[in-house]
């Protein structure tokens, strides 16, 4: 192959050396009979004898080399393009058809490259798992690890090469020793880095003797090349984080998705302003991540971590998380979680949108492909085959698509931009969506395949061809224009089918949308400025001065200029973030611990639920009198209370919250109403709200509703902090509108490209049953002529052509809706409160594709109306 | 004059036969092979170049422009070492055969 592919590089060489070689031979051959006595003239014809036919021959031998079919492709391409350029309307109209398909192919095929395959720059990402508790008996999972279970699990282990655990923590980093800014830390085990397979951008990654109290910080490549300017030269210099310095020792490649950090250090097993003896109780904040040894099935490794955890439970019975079990995912499966249903949808939804659009231009192929009967049936004649001839129209084809797909491909890279937008940071792959040469690789696949599918058929149908009776008539036969004319209404079918599960999809979830954003959330976000601030441990030690600093901060943002109230919360609805803890009523026989059901809880300031206008329903919101030397209160949801024992009665009961010392004892004094803090679709939850000034919370979020635009508030926001504490950054600045659409974020992004998808397959479909009546209406203008002279009325001409795309349309329409109807549990997960077979639904999509489609024949019909008959007959 | 039409796998085989003997350019081969079929054997004398494409796309055979005889440029053939153990095998084969047939011959006889 090697050989064929060389000299078929050479070949206008190679036959020029033939060319010689020929020549010497009939001299040397002349020469010989020239010595033996001959005159020059007819030696020359002996010579020419022997050596027989020469063109026959130095043809034999250029086939002998191979690949001559290479040279013929060629030919063939370049045919197709010079007809091509001859009908550019025809080449540019299928060209964009298909690009927009293929287009929106590579744009997805880069997402599920991302979530699927991407290596996501670290080693052998295939062997990582991550490890969660669940607790299956209160229908919890994803929990974090405690230490001491960690701990059981990191000694006892064999299915692991190694075990790293990290828990993200917010800190304040000073730069040049002044300017603090907000960063993501993590503080990991010293096996953390390694374990996920990163490396060092530069420096070294922690060793293990210095995974408890060493002062050495590894950066992150996002801040180093930030905030450092990717200097080198940071390696051994001091940082300070939240009061206290480190020297950083080195800066790990970016992680993917939630894994990543701006600042790694060490000290794990400590966790700020947690105390020692909750965290030996369980508390649960360390999330581990294992590398599989080799050979070492996942399945394996739930397995074993099974029986430690019963170990665990065996030895630390008392603890919070005593009786959850644990089991392990691979981290991809992790990392694309939820969105993997998502994305199969959108991939299933391009397919189809290629499907149209292939058939589109099959239509156009075959209109085309047949209308050159003439020059087919000539060929024909000069001796091509049939073969020859279809491959000449596949080619065609493929060039079409190739073409295409160079186009597509750029689509994709121009959208791109947009569907990450679109995506709002909320796909935790974003990062390592690139059109990627697998991806481009994925893209030229698809269309050789799309070139042979929609070439195939026209190619065979315009090949047949009957020499005899094609040169008679001139190409007017209809015999096979009638066969390829059924080919087109099948074409159209699958058209109209294919379109009506798109539009049903898309419309399944435009409602799911609209339902999700008009959903009773609770809360008011309209005009919410939203800002973190988080208080170095170093300069805000206890409870007592952390709780001054957030009430004399709450009390300056109430009282600044063009403010309608203001509160802080730990937790925002829909920020993302969420605490659990257990609970019970303090009263009579108190479960232990580890068998209380766990409960949202938040930390707010007074003021948060006027702020967000959540209803106080019974008793009294937070005061400045709630210190932590006043008696510990709690305000709980009206979910809280009726699971508690009724609205009524509740105020001035006690309950006992958090792990803390075996929980604390607190009293209910007020109700305020359900929010959907966790997300759109969860209804009601369990949630309590502590005053923030009885809690250790050094970090909190400013929620200010303005008079004006909640974004202009920024200025005033920035200067009110800096006057209670000059060295405390900003950060995370938005408004709880741009929040609450942060949390649909993968639903909209979800919805629009459907939508997107849906419409173009619409249209496409239109313009599909568009073309084949028009050329009904083409062909058959004399019959019309002819029936309209005999005294058929417009009425009735309208009626014939538009009879014809009835069967058609109709049978797409009833394909497509069975289809969807089978189709529809796959969509089931991603819907709220919408059947996939809401009757309205499905009617209405069916209706508007109907009305589209008549509306594409109504254009074609009303031209053959408009056919004069005398003139119709002339043509004849 | 009765001739006998040369069979492709043949006339392959004849060529190995020849450049065997030594480098050898089209028209030196094709001299050759009449020469030890004593004129039998009459080849087309062009099929020869079909044969040498096919025999060097094979990798039997591999080709250089070098002098003649007489000091023109002419393309010399040469015997690869794949095309050594092919010439071995080829050879092998037929000499089987036309034993076979031989055996056939006697019998009838």
């Amino acid at each position: 192959m090697i050989r064929q592919l060389r000299s078929w590089w050479r070949r206008e060489r190679l036959d020029r050396e033939l060319h010689a070689e020929v020549r010497f031979h009939i001299e040397m051959e002349t020469e010989k009979y020239m010595k033996q006595g001959m005159p020059p003239a007819e030696a020359r014809r002996h010579a020419m004898r022997n050596f027989g036919p020469m063109e026959k021959h130095k043809e034999e031998t250029r086939d002998a080399r191979g690949l001559m079919w290479l040279d013929e492709l060629i030919q063939d391409a370049r045919y197709s393009v010079r007809a091509f350029v001859q009908s550019p309307g025809f080449a540019v109209i299928a060209i964009v058809t298909l690009a927009l398909g293929i287009g929106a192919n590579t744009a997805i095929f880069s997402v599920i490259n991302a979530a699927f395959f991407a290596p996501y720059g670290i080693n052998e990402p295939e062997r990582l798992v991550r490890l969660w508790g669940q607790d299956l008996q209160r229908g919890i999972t994803q929990l974090g690890f405690s230490v001491p279970k960690y701990e059981v699990i990191r000694d006892q282990q064999t299915s692991f090469e190694s075990l790293g655990a990290t828990t993200g923590f917010a800190q304040t980093l000073l730069l040049n020793g002044r300017d603090p800014v907000q960063v993501n830390g993590a503080l990991s085990t010293a096996s953390f880095l390694d374990t996920f397979g990163a490396t060092p951008i530069a420096g070294r990654f922690f060793s293990g003797d210095e995974e408890r109290a060493a002062s050495v910080a590894v950066l992150g490549e996002d801040l180093w090349r930030t905030r450092f300017a990717a200097n080198p030269a940071i390696i051994g210099q001091p940082i300070t984080l939240d009061g206290n310095i480190y020297t950083v020792i080195g800066v790990s490649q970016r992680l993917p998705a939630f894994w990543d950090a701006d600042v790694w250090t060490t000290n794990p097993f400590e966790f700020p302003g947690v105390p020692a003896d909750t965290i030996r109780r369980g508390f649960s904040f360390l999330l581990p991540v294992g590398r599989l040894k080799a050979g070492v099935s996942e399945e394996q490794a739930r397995r074993e971590l099974e029986v430690l955890a019963a170990r665990y439970t065996a030895a630390y019975a008392a603890n919070a998380d005593a009786a959850w079990t644990l089991t392990a995912i691979p981290l991809r499966d992790d990392i694309v979680g939820a969105a993997r249903s998502s994305l199969l949808t959108l991939l299933a939804a391009v397919g189809l949108l290629l499907v149209v659009a292939c058939a589109n231009v099959a239509n156009l192929l075959l209109v085309r492909f047949t209308g050159r009967r003439q020059e087919i049936g000539l060929r024909t004649a000069l001796g091509a085959s049939r073969g020859r001839i279809v491959r000449q129209f596949l080619v065609e084809s493929l060039v079409l698509s190739a073409v295409a797909a160079a186009l597509g491909a750029l689509f994709a890279y121009w959208t791109l931009p947009g569907l990450l937008v679109l995506a709002q940071n909320n796909l935790a792959f974003a990062n390592d969506i690139r059109i990627s040469l697998p991806v481009l690789g994925a893209t030229a696949l698809l269309a050789l395949g799309a070139g042979v599918v929609m070439g195939l058929y026209p190619a065979v149908q315009g090949s047949r061809s009957d020499i005899v009776s094609v040169l008679r008539d001139g190409g007017r036969t209809i015999a096979g224009a009638l066969g390829s004319h059924r080919a087109r209404y099948v074409i159209v079918t699958a058209q109209v089918a294919v379109s009506l599960v798109l539009l049903i999809g898309a419309a399944l979830l435009v409602t799911s949308f609209a339902k999700l954003r008009g959903q009773h959330t609770g809360f008011d976000s309209s005009n919410i400025f939203v800002a973190g601030v988080s208080l170095p441990p170093s300069r805000y030690p206890d409870i007592a001065s952390q709780g001054r600093f957030w009430l004399r901060l709450n009390e300056e943002l109430s009282n600044s200029q063009g403010v309608v109230r203001a509160g802080l919360s730990s937790q925002p609805p829909l920020n993302g973030g969420f605490a659990r803890a257990p609970y019970a009523l303090s009263e009579g026989a108190v479960p232990p611990l580890n068998e209380r059901p766990l409960g949202l809880t938040m930390s707010v300031t007074p003021g948060y639920f006027s702020t967000l206008g959540i209803p106080l329903l019974a008793g009294r919101d937070f005061t400045e009198r709630d210190t932590a030397d006043a008696p510990l209160v709690a305000v709980v949801s009206k979910a809280t209370a009726t699971k508690l024992g009724g609205e009524q009665g509740l105020i001035g009961r006690r309950i006992i919250m958090g792990s803390q010392g075996g929980g604390q004892v607190m009293e209910v004094v007020g109700i305020v109403g359900d929010v959907r803090s966790q997300s759109l679709t969860t209804t009601a939850e369990v949630e309590f709200y502590r005053p923030v000034m009885q809690r250790q919370r050094p970090f909190m979020q400013m929620m200010v509703k303005t008079a004006g635009d909640p974004a202009a508030f920024e200025a005033v926001a920035r200067r009110v902090l800096a006057n209670l504490d000059g060295t405390l950054p900003l950060t995370g600045i938005t408004t709880h509108a741009a929040m609450v659409d942060q949390s649909l974020a993968q639903q909209r992004l979800l919805f629009v490209m459907l939508g997107t998808f849906a419409l173009l397959a619409v249209v496409l479909s239109a313009v599909g049953i568009y073309g084949v009546v028009a050329s009904f209406v083409g062909q058959r203008r004399s019959e019309i002529g002819v029936r309209m002279a005999l005294g058929a009325t417009r009425l009735q001409v309208i009626a014939i052509v538009l009879g014809q795309s009835i069967a058609p349309v109709g049978t797409g329409l009833i394909v497509g809706l069975m289809s969807a109807i089978a189709l529809g549990r796959f969509v089931e997960g991603l819907l709220f409160e919408v059947s996939p077979l809401d009757p309205l639904m499905l009617a209405s999509a069916v209706v508007s594709l109907a009305l589209v489609a008549g509306a594409a024949c109504a254009i074609p019909a009303g031209r053959a109306a408009r056919i004069d008959p005398v003139t119709a007959l002339r043509g004849e | 004059m009765a001739k006998l039409d040369l069979l492709q796998g043949t006339l392959d085989l004849l060529i190995l036969k020849t450049l065997a003997l030594g480098p050898q350019h089209g028209w030196g081969i094709s001299q050759r092979i009449q020469q030890i079929s004593e004129n039998v054997l009459r080849v087309n004398q062009g099929s020869l170049y079909p044969a040498l494409q096919r025999l060097d796309t094979a990798g039997w055979i591999e080709s250089e422009w070098g002098a003649s005889e007489n000091n023109r440029q002419a393309k010399f053939y040469r015997l690869t070492k794949k095309g050594e153990k092919q010439l071995r095998d080829e050879t092998a084969q037929w000499e089987r055969m036309t034993l076979a047939v031989q055996r056939i011959l006697e019998t009838e006889a």
